[in-house]
């Protein structure tokens, strides 16, 4: 009996583990919790840009706040440079980590909380001496930055944009003007899907073209 | 520990043979019983005692770092973002609260010590293996990851194997139970036979882990051209690094080791059974973790997968083990004289014989002494500054000119950040360039690589030869479309480019990008007429 229940197990387990690398070779995404032990598909993706993400409040005064990290200081997981919430690589969880800041100090209302992506190129990683030597020109200062969200204080989402990789992957498609006047042209009045390519952008699989996802205007220019 | 006697080792044939004489074992073909001896055999825990060692050893630190910070970053007192909550299936009784995670991953800590040392091992690696899975899963930013997932796994297959049966606290102790009732030491009984299962699965599991790795890398854009580890090189996501940030502007060595990469993972899972090529994949294996450790800044990762290795060790290699250690300890004596082994034989005589009970016990107290110290610590430590005299703390106030930066419009790419790299030479390796030249003779064939980072716009790229004043002396240029990422230029230095000083000056849409200094001599050779 308990040989049978140890072969039972064995299969079991390799049945488990042949399903979750038929999943990372057929890149399919199954989004359940129990998957997520299964595919081992470590650095599916990369990109050009490193970023920090920014979570700031607006209070009632119209002074802004830092939510994110709290005023007791930050947690820096691996890097010494990169604190906890430019670890949320879509820059989608301002609500969870606007929440201790807000619980636990004393601050006057907060109207609106937005989530800031700020993106840099990585070759700016490179020690100041390196750069120098390699560019021929001191570095640069440069760091884009992006509204991702606007939300209300309770986490509920006002506005949002897409990313920035996706944003200015966008700007670069529409630079085109036959394609641009095309699709003006074709669009349907009525969307009756989102449509996503597959697999295999330089950001991952979660490539999505910014075309099909909101744009929200800039709050400092409402 | 070293207390223990060297008793042979048994090879899984040796020790089923008796047992399956007579028995079913050798009924079914040829392909079942070595499916059944590969699964079902027994051997000494040596090798799952170094895994529990190593493993335990390794997660205690990224655990032990995030203690103090365990209220913010797992309970719903702080920003814990749980697995099951993002995927849409939220739990709210599976998320608890700041007093409940502290108490817990105080356990786990403590769970992860006695798991290295060994004492009440499997109850302590039950606790370890439940109490970091669930800690991991509820910190889906900074804590679960796919090293962490796969720690999970050993360790829950740990669980099931008598690997506390040696080199562990729980043997020491029952070793010496034996001898105190007078029991020679040549008759303390050897440690109990492991199943051979266990060892398996998590071989397998490292395998198909390497495997899935590999198979990942093979349709993803940028890998084999190099761009792919370049990036993830000049990353800061992980820790500091020695050596990311020179080996990323040498394109072509990164190239030739994403192929031995991707060739290594996908073989593993072949080659590492076979034992003309077990050696030498474990060794690969060993030098790709060291390299991801120097240029990537990877830690915590490759130590979870190197404590896996000695799953695949030899009898003979376990048997050199621990002669090593036996000599270790004796070198030491001989070293320091009577007077240590004095010293730990009366430690030893002194201290009484412990029964299990007591061990189990002494166990369970300290696991609630640790739970409750832990929280009654980390409210003294107070992380939030409720507590303080002053009382909680303040927003940190921003300056409206670094707010108006952060709000203003989203603008475009600078030309100069679409460009990674500008390198001059003759030679390619693996479609980069190999030499960097800054010195070229006339009739020779200069290329120049630029490396290009997404996303860019369809552009016009130009590389135009300027002499020592600075004027164009020739112009060069090219389409790229918006999916490449690396653009070729040829020149043909002929004879009406005088020898003398003169740059390559890469342009975008006008601006200049970059410069690069090059030297062009007289004709090393003479001409050939036709």
């Amino acid at each position: 009996m308990k040989r049978w229940m140890i072969n039972a197990g064995i299969c079991g387990y390799l049945a488990a583990l042949a399903f979750g690398f038929l999943c990372v070779a057929c890149q399919t995404r199954f989004f359940w919790p129990p998957v997520y032990f299964l595919t081992f598909d470590m650095y599916g993706g990369w990109s050009g840009y490193d970023c920090k993400m920014q979570v700031i409040g607006e209070g009632q005064s119209g002074r802004f706040y830092v939510l994110s990290p709290g005023p007791w200081g930050e947690f820096k997981p691996y890097s010494s440079a990169l604190s906890r919430q430019c670890y949320d690589q879509m820059f989608e969880y301002g609500n969870f980590l606007m929440r201790p800041a807000l619980a636990h100090t004393e601050h006057e209302p907060i109207l609106r909380v937005f989530v800031v992506e700020q993106e840099y190129p990585k070759k700016f990683n490179l020690s100041d001496a390196q750069y120098e030597a390699y560019y021929l020109k001191p570095k640069p200062q440069r760091i884009y930055s992006h509204t991702r969200m606007v939300m209300s204080p309770d986490g509920g989402i006002l506005t949002q944009s897409p990313t920035w990789l996706r944003y200015q992957d966008n700007l670069s498609v529409n630079d085109n003007p036959r394609l641009l006047a095309d699709a003006t042209r074709n669009r349907p009045f009525v969307w009756s899907a989102q449509q996503t390519p597959g697999p295999g952008g330089y950001a991952g699989p979660a490539y999505v073209p910014a075309a099909f996802l909101p744009r929200l205007g800039s709050p400092v220019t409402e | 520990m070293s207390a223990i006697d060297l008793a042979p080792l048994q090879t899984a044939p040796e020790i089923l043979a008796p047992a399956a004489a007579g028995e079913t074992e050798n009924h079914g073909s040829a392909f079942a019983r070595s499916i059944r001896d590969f699964f079902h055999g027994a051997e000494l825990p040596y090798r799952l005692a170094l895994t529990r060692i190593f493993l335990t050893f390794t997660i205690l630190f990224p655990m032990a770092y995030r203690w103090y910070y365990s209220r913010e970053i797992f309970s719903t007192d702080g920003s814990g973002i749980s697995l099951w909550s993002i995927y849409g299936f939220p739990c709210p009784w599976l998320e608890p609260n700041g007093t409940v995670v502290v108490a817990i991953h105080s356990i786990v800590i403590l769970a992860l010590v006695t798991s290295c040392l060994g004492w009440c091992t499997r109850s302590s690696l039950i606790l370890a293996t439940s109490g970091y899975t669930y800690l991991t899963m509820l910190d889906i930013l900074s804590s679960l990851n796919k090293s962490s997932a796969i720690a999970s796994h050993l360790l829950f297959f740990l669980c099931f194997t008598p690997c506390g049966a040696v080199w562990s606290v729980d043997s020491w102790l029952a070793r010496r139970r034996l001898l105190r009732k007078g029991i020679p030491p040549k008759l303390v009984p050897a440690p109990s036979l492991s199943p051979l299962w266990a060892r398996r699965l998590m071989q397998l599991l490292l395998a198909t882990v390497y495997l899935s790795a590999g198979i990942t890398k093979l349709p993803l854009r940028g890998y084999f051209s190099g761009e792919h580890l370049q990036t993830w090189m000049l990353s800061t996501i992980h820790t500091p690094n020695l050596l990311g940030s020179y080996v990323a502007m040498h394109p072509s060595f990164v190239v030739v080791c994403a192929y031995v990469t991707a060739l290594w993972e996908v073989l593993f899972i072949f080659l590492v059974w076979k034992p003309a090529m077990r050696r030498v994949i474990l060794g690969l294996g060993f030098l790709f973790h060291a390299m991801t450790c120097l240029t990537l800044g990877l830690f915590v990762f490759p130590m979870i997968c190197v404590s896996a290795y000695p799953l695949f060790a030899t009898d003979s290699e376990i048997e050199w083990l621990r002669r090593s250690t036996r000599n270790g300890w004796n070198w030491l004596g001989a070293r320091f004289g009577a007077g240590v082994r004095g010293l730990a034989a009366s430690v030893g005589k002194a201290v009484p014989s412990i029964e299990p009970a007591w061990s189990r016990g002494a166990f369970v107290a300290a696991l609630l002494s640790t739970g409750v110290g832990g929280v009654a610590l980390e409210y003294k430590l107070d992380r939030y500054g409720i507590h303080r005299p002053d009382g909680p703390y303040k927003l940190q106030e921003l300056d409206l000119e670094k707010v108006s930066a952060l709000l203003a419009p989203t603008g475009r790419i600078a030309n100069e950040d679409k460009v990674l790299n500008f390198d001059i030479g003759s030679i390619f390796v693996g479609g980069c360039l190999f030499d960097r030249r800054t010195t070229f003779y006339q009739g020779e064939t200069l290329r120049a690589q630029c490396g290009l980072i997404p996303p860019h716009e369809n552009m016009w790229i130009q590389c135009n030869l300027h002499d020592s004043q600075n004027r164009v002396v020739d112009t060069n240029g090219l389409f790229l479309s918006c999916d490449m990422l690396r653009a070729l230029f040829y020149y043909n230095i002929g004879d009406c480019v005088a020898p003398g000083d003169y740059s390559l000056v890469l342009k975008i849409a006008g601006d200049e990008i970059m410069r690069r200094p090059i030297t062009i001599l007289p004709r090393a050779t003479a001409c050939l007429a036709n």
